[in-house]
């Protein structure tokens, strides 16, 4: 990241700004889509994440941490967009269908449903951990950065939402309606 | 059954899937509302460390020596240690702190010494219920409903706090009724603090702002594995 630009939106340059958000901006976008699961609230989170990120901006300190500090005021809007959905629970259910395996990595639809409704069964303090960590390939004193959190908690979150995610995965195949979201 | 390298490629492979481009929309919403958005300046003067030369750097790390023995024959003449959350006198006994009672202790300066996983509480006795209840766990903000975590400094520490706050039956909570909950974590060494503040509907203004004074005054270091602690309190609080 240019800390010049860093330093010169904190000073209150709005063409900087632009140049900053434009840089983070998909990346942002990308992270807050893996951590809610929903297009909608991804762009409500980006687009709260980006608003705070100028309105903080002369706060941050050390203009070399800002890609931690942006990901840290993004996890805080994905609580907030976390809540709006909790109000409302999808209720369309599809008939199960034979999926043949792939062979890819993911192996299979019934490993992508597993994998889906797992991650949603967990909280978003653990969904950001397993995002941060193995989407953006973050070390774990990253990820204790990023969130503000001891780098114990993040390896406490990181192997307590794993754990979820490898039962889901391990759950039986018997037929059975899926959730539609 | 898979494997735990099993599971890890998966969810790589699985998140590597998904959107990543912000829509352009998206992006000119923001900077739309960006003029009409006011930077919040702080209140403490942003600093930055210029460049140094080698010869700067030496006189700096010297000088951090120097300043690290002058504190440390302070402490070794057991004038009090000087901890992450600012000075906690770790020589003398602390009073210990006691479930909620009906006596009402003196306005002074209390403390306690919580192991990982340890809890205790007090509650104010002169006016409507007010309660603290200080918690050594991994996650202050653990399953439940949350507000959106704000950074405080509470003694020198860097803390979050979420208002209101409810946690689920593992996080100690007052559970009354329309009790409000503000939560505060903060991180002491590789430990974390907990301190959960609870009120009723009835709390006046003035109790609140005497239970919040508590919290501002928490003092924390770690000791081994537990974490020590004070705070100071006005005449009213049962300490036990």
């Amino acid at each position: 990241m240019d800390h010049d630009l860093v330093i010169r939106a904190q000073n209150g340059d709005e063409q900087a700004f632009a140049s900053l958000a434009v840089a983070v901006g998909d990346r942002l976008h990308a992270v807050a889509h893996r951590i809610l699961r929903d297009i909608d609230l991804a762009e409500d989170a980006t687009q709260q994440a980006l608003l705070a990120i100028w309105r903080d901006l002369p706060q941050l300190r050390d203009p070399a941490r800002f890609e931690a500090w942006s990901y840290r005021l993004l996890v805080r809007a994905c609580y907030a967009e976390g809540r709006r959905t909790r109000r409302w629970t999808p209720t369309l259910r599809l008939l199960p269908s034979d999926e043949p395996a792939d062979g890819d990595a993911l192996g299979s639809v019934h490993d992508r449903d597993q994998l889906e409704r797992g991650f949603r069964r967990l909280s978003i303090d653990h969904r950001a951990v397993v995002v941060l960590h193995h989407y953006l390939d973050l070390s774990i004193d990253e990820v204790a950065e990023s969130l503000g959190v001891p780098a114990g908690t993040v390896r406490s979150r990181l192997h307590h939402a794993m754990r979820g995610l490898r039962a889901a995965l391990d759950a039986d195949l018997r037929p059975a309606a899926r959730e539609v979201v | 059954m898979e494997t735990d390298r099993d599971t890890t490629r998966i969810v790589r492979s699985w998140l590597e899937e998904g959107r990543t481009t912000l829509p352009d929309r998206v992006l000119d919403a923001v900077l739309d509302r960006v003029p009409a958005t006011p930077q919040r300046r702080p209140w403490w003067p942003v600093w930055r460390t210029p460049p140094m030369n080698t010869s700067a750097k030496l006189a700096i790390g010297m000088a951090a020596v120097a300043v690290v023995a002058v504190v440390g024959i302070g402490v070794l003449s057991g004038r009090g240690a000087v901890g992450p959350g600012g000075t906690v006198p770790a020589s003398s006994p602390l009073p210990k702190l006691g479930m909620p009672g009906h006596t009402a202790s003196p306005a002074g300066m209390y403390g306690s010494q919580l192991d990982p996983g340890g809890r205790t509480r007090m509650h104010n006795v002169v006016e409507t219920w007010t309660e603290i209840e200080f918690a050594a766990l991994e996650d202050c903000f653990a399953a439940g409903e949350w507000s959106e975590p704000v950074p405080v400094t509470i003694g020198g520490l860097d803390a979050l706090s979420v208002e209101p706050y409810r946690g689920d039956p593992s996080v100690p909570l007052r559970r009354e009724p329309q009790a409000t909950t503000a939560a505060y974590a903060l991180p002491v060494g590789d430990r974390m603090l907990c301190a959960y503040l609870s009120w009723g509907p009835a709390t006046t203004p003035t109790e609140l702002d005497a239970a919040r004074a508590v919290i501002r005054s928490i003092q924390a270091q770690p000791v081994g594995r537990a974490i020590r602690f004070v705070f100071t309190t006005e005449a009213g609080w049962d300490t036990g």
